[in-house]
């Protein structure tokens, strides 16, 4: 599974493919304050990326690539802990 | 005129000349980059400086021709020669208006229509070239190059998001050469459906140098969230040519803007939003007008030579104090609160420790980003430093300061030509005044009898006029000019003519570094074109002739010039099919210029000369070239006015070689002086061969001619009594020996009989003026030592 879900975050390791949206989707949705950690992350499928944004999703970590980052950082917010 | 325009027709010279021998090249090598690179930096200098400054008819012109180089540059189109004739033409029309504003400070309004005209064709030229590559390119949409402007005005927005680093970034690169495009990527709802990921798209943009995601509006509540229907957009910037990104985006190119980074970040100085874009540039300076970044850049100089004037503690703070106030106040007018904020602070804390030298590292900062935002930055720092008033005190320090000498100096150092010519002529006077030290010298010693006084006045002599020679030796070097200031410009006339005239024609210039004076060189310049025009349609053949008549198809036209002792000498030299006297003597008789005697008398050599004559023209039929029969005689009348000679040697078949033979420098004249009547005039020695005493009875009468003979050589006489209407014989010596001065124009020799020799003298020669410019027979005047004037002799006229 690219995305682990655990109790506080949603963990992204490799590339979330579109498929991942959904699955996505329906963890957001039950999370009062949700937050993702991207450090393996190398990329992000447009639906869900859009998940992330639609939610307010809070990045916890930033990809550890330099572009990746810098794209997402454009559009998301960092948790502010 | 105003400074500005005039530094502004200065540097527009500069860069119109380049323009032009670059054009040359890219016609020679047309897929060489440098050229390309280097002919769009030329352009859109010129075309930055005269929108600056107003002169938009050029301004619109020269847009054109960028936009039409920018797509050669970034491989959008392919050159071609008509590229190259357009912007050709362009930059002639850019040439004659600046003429205009050089003549009367601006230029006529009747040349909207020709602007208009010039810019539509370019345009014209551009779309249907690229329509035609764009075509080839598979699965371009239609989208690519429709509603570029009205597309620019969205995208530049897009340009108020670049942050600040990325920005300045970019800018340089772009300033290097490279180019970049921004591209707006709003992919369709329905995108993700179609199997297509918008995101991965961008991020593999090819050239990919910086990328931003955002939300077209606000997102539903996530359970009525359609996480497939795309609400995303991507803002790219990518350094890659256009093609190689319109093939990326292939089959979703109608979803993606694609505008020039650069056009966007210019264009935004009009639009408001590219105002608000651009107030978070390191100092907004791109967007300030030229006349406020030379303010700016002056008051950071006087503020600087200030503080670094400042002595004694007390003033320095209130000098920091008062920099702080305007500094501050000068970022926040420009738009730059950060850097306004950051000045009090640097102040506040200088002011409290005493140590000011954080404000002057301030002021650097600001100094050196102001040339890295500044494209005409050249222009900014002259005008400011010319625009610096009479130094105070404080600033003469500052000159003295190391660190700002970097700022004020330069290798070369452009005067304008009065200023020379001001020089020039107090040389002048100064080598005549001189000249009266030995006359005074003389009255020392004999009307007052003081010697030693008059030792001391010679000795004192020798020195100054060891220094007035030096000195005027260094005048003469500053108004030396090379050759290829008009050598330049034949490239393009023979490209130009030749393919007019349907001939191949190899130019071949040598000795362009030969130097002559100024009007020297410029006198030359019209004579030349006229000569090379002749060439090339009399001259070389069609290459259909040439193959006929066994010679290479390509014809040779050589201009070399170079140095023989006090003379330039420029040859232009062709290979076509000569001139050939028969047909010469025969046009001549039919245009009376010679009557049958002189025709059948006439040798070959005299024959072919008579192109010079006045109203001669041998072209079959009259060509918009040459051919008016208003060609020669004016080049013949142009080379003499400053004292040349011409040579023509013509073979038949073989080809012609001209000769023209000028002067170095016509500052200085060697005049002899001679007396008839008692009174004295100048000759100048260019044209005396000798002078000789001829017994009267070795002058032999023919008619109402006389002529005598010297070693074996038969010179005709003409006294000089005679020839200025003198009503007086000229007189002999007490050997009965008269005065023959021996001169020789062109090939012909002559003597003039005068009364009496006297010296030769170095004079500078001042033109006749006023009511006495119309008198032809003197070539001009020159102040002796003594007070007295003399008038110098033009031989040729009086002849």
């Amino acid at each position: 599974m690219p995305i682990q879900f655990t109790d506080k975050e949603a963990l992204v390791l490799g590339v979330a493919g579109g498929d991942e949206a959904e699955a996505l989707l329906r963890w957001v949705q039950q999370q009062p304050c949700p937050r993702v950690g991207l450090e393996e992350c190398t990329h992000l499928h447009t639906a869900v990326l859009q998940v992330l944004l639609a939610g307010s999703v809070k990045v916890s970590v930033w990809p550890r690539d330099d572009r990746l980052r810098g794209w997402l950082q454009s559009c998301l917010d960092e948790l502010q802990s | 005129m105003n400074e500005l325009i005039e530094q502004y027709l200065s540097e527009a010279n500069e860069l119109m000349e380049g323009i032009t021998n670059h054009l040359i090249q890219l016609d020679k090598q047309p897929e060489e980059a440098r050229i390309m690179n280097e002919l769009f930096r030329l352009v859109h200098t010129l075309k930055g400086n005269s929108g600056i400054l107003g002169f938009d008819l050029i301004a619109n012109v020269l847009h054109a021709s960028e936009d039409l180089m920018d797509a050669l540059r970034v491989g959008e189109i392919s050159p071609s020669p008509e590229f190259v004739d357009r912007l050709l033409d362009a930059m002639d029309f850019a040439y004659r208006l600046h003429k205009e504003i050089e003549e009367s400070g601006n230029y006529a309004a009747g040349h909207a229509d020709r602007s208009e005209q010039l810019t539509r064709s370019l345009r014209e030229l551009l779309d249907r070239s690229q329509k035609k590559v764009f075509n080839q390119i598979e699965g371009a949409s239609s989208c690519a190059e429709s509603s570029k402007g009205e597309m620019g005005a969205r995208q530049s927005e897009k340009v108020a998001t670049l942050p600040e680093d990325k920005r300045s970034e970019f800018l340089k690169r772009i300033e290097e050469g490279e180019v970049a495009f921004l591209l707006n990527y709003t992919p369709a709802a329905d995108s993700l459906m179609d199997g297509v990921d918008p995101f991965a798209l961008s991020r593999e943009t090819p050239g990919f140098a910086w990328g931003e995601i955002k939300a077209r509006g606000y997102w539903p509540a996530l359970d009525v969230l359609d996480a497939y229907r795309c609400a995303v957009s991507f803002v790219v910037v990518a350094f890659a040519p256009r093609t190689i990104l319109e093939l990326h985006y292939g089959a979703v190119l109608n979803q993606v803007e694609i505008s020039r980074l650069e056009d966007l970040v210019l264009s935004c100085v009009d639009d408001s939003a590219g105002k608000a874009a651009l107030v978070s540039a390191p100092l907004g300076t791109t967007s300030l007008s030229l006349d406020a970044r030379v303010a700016v850049r002056q008051i950071l100089y006087a503020q600087k030579a200030a503080l670094t004037g400042a002595s004694d503690v007390l003033k320095r703070e209130k000098l920091i104090s008062s920099a702080a106030f305007i500094l501050s106040n000068c970022c926040k007018a420009v738009g730059n609160f950060e850097e306004s904020e950051a000045v009090q602070r640097i102040c506040r804390q200088a002011n409290n420790g005493g140590e000011f030298q954080a404000v002057l590292e301030w002021i650097e900062r600001i100094d050196a980003r102001l040339d890295a935002e500044t494209p005409e930055k050249k222009l900014v720092a002259a005008a400011a430093n010319s625009l610096v008033e009479e130094p105070a005190p404080s600033v003469v320090d500052a000159v003295n300061n190391p660190s700002l000498n970097g700022l004020v100096s330069s290798k070369s150092l452009k005067v304008d030509h009065l200023k020379i010519d001001r020089l020039m002529n107090l040389i002048g006077e100064l080598v005549v005044s001189k000249n009266a030290m030995p006359y005074l010298a003389q009255k020392a010693e004999e009307q007052f009898g003081v010697r030693e006084l008059s030792r001391e006045i010679k000795a004192q002599y020798s020195e100054i006029n060891r220094i007035a020679e030096e000195m005027q030796d260094a005048i003469m070097q500053i108004r030396m000019m090379p050759v290829s200031v008009i050598f330049q410009r034949f490239p393009r006339l023979v490209r130009d003519i030749s393919r007019r005239l349907g001939k191949e024609v190899s130019l071949v210039l040598e000795g362009e570094d030969t130097e002559a004076d100024k009007t020297i060189i410029e006198s030359l310049a019209d004579p030349l074109i006229h000569i090379v025009r002749n060439s090339l349609d009399h001259g070389l053949e069609t290459p259909e002739a040439r193959k006929l008549a066994g010679k290479s198809v390509v014809g040779t036209l050589t201009i070399r010039a170079r140095q023989e002792a006090d003379r330039v000498v420029i040859e232009i030299v062709d290979d076509g099919k000569g001139i050939d006297p028969a047909v010469i003597k025969r046009k001549a008789l039919e245009r009376r210029l010679i009557t049958q005697e002189q025709f059948e008398r006439m040798d070959s050599r005299e024959a072919i000369h008579l192109i010079f004559a006045p109203g001669f023209s041998t072209a079959e039929a009259i060509s918009d070239l040459s051919g008016r029969g208003v060609g020669m005689d004016v080049v013949r009348a142009a080379v003499e006015k400053v004292d040349g000679d011409l040579e023509l040697h013509s073979e038949v078949g073989r080809g012609t070689r001209l000769t023209i033979s000028l002067p170095l420098s016509m500052a200085v004249t060697q005049v002899i002086i001679i007396e008839s009547d008692g009174q004295t005039f100048g000759i100048p020695m260019d044209h005396v061969v000798e002078t000789v005493r001829v017994p009267r009875r070795n002058i032999r009468s023919i008619k109402e001619f006389s002529a005598t003979m010297l070693r074996g050589r038969l010179v005709p006489l003409k006294s000089l009594n005679r020839m200025l209407e003198i009503p007086r014989n000229p007189l002999t010596n007490s050997n009965d020996e008269y005065a023959v001065l021996v001169v020789r124009f062109g090939n012909d020799v002559l003597g003039v009989i005068v009364d009496e020799f006297r010296k030769t003298v170095d004079i500078i020669q001042k033109p006749l003026t006023g009511v006495l410019s119309g008198l032809s027979v003197y070539s001009g005047s020159a102040l002796m030592g003594d007070g007295s004037v003399l008038m110098i002799l033009n031989l040729r006229e009086v002849l």
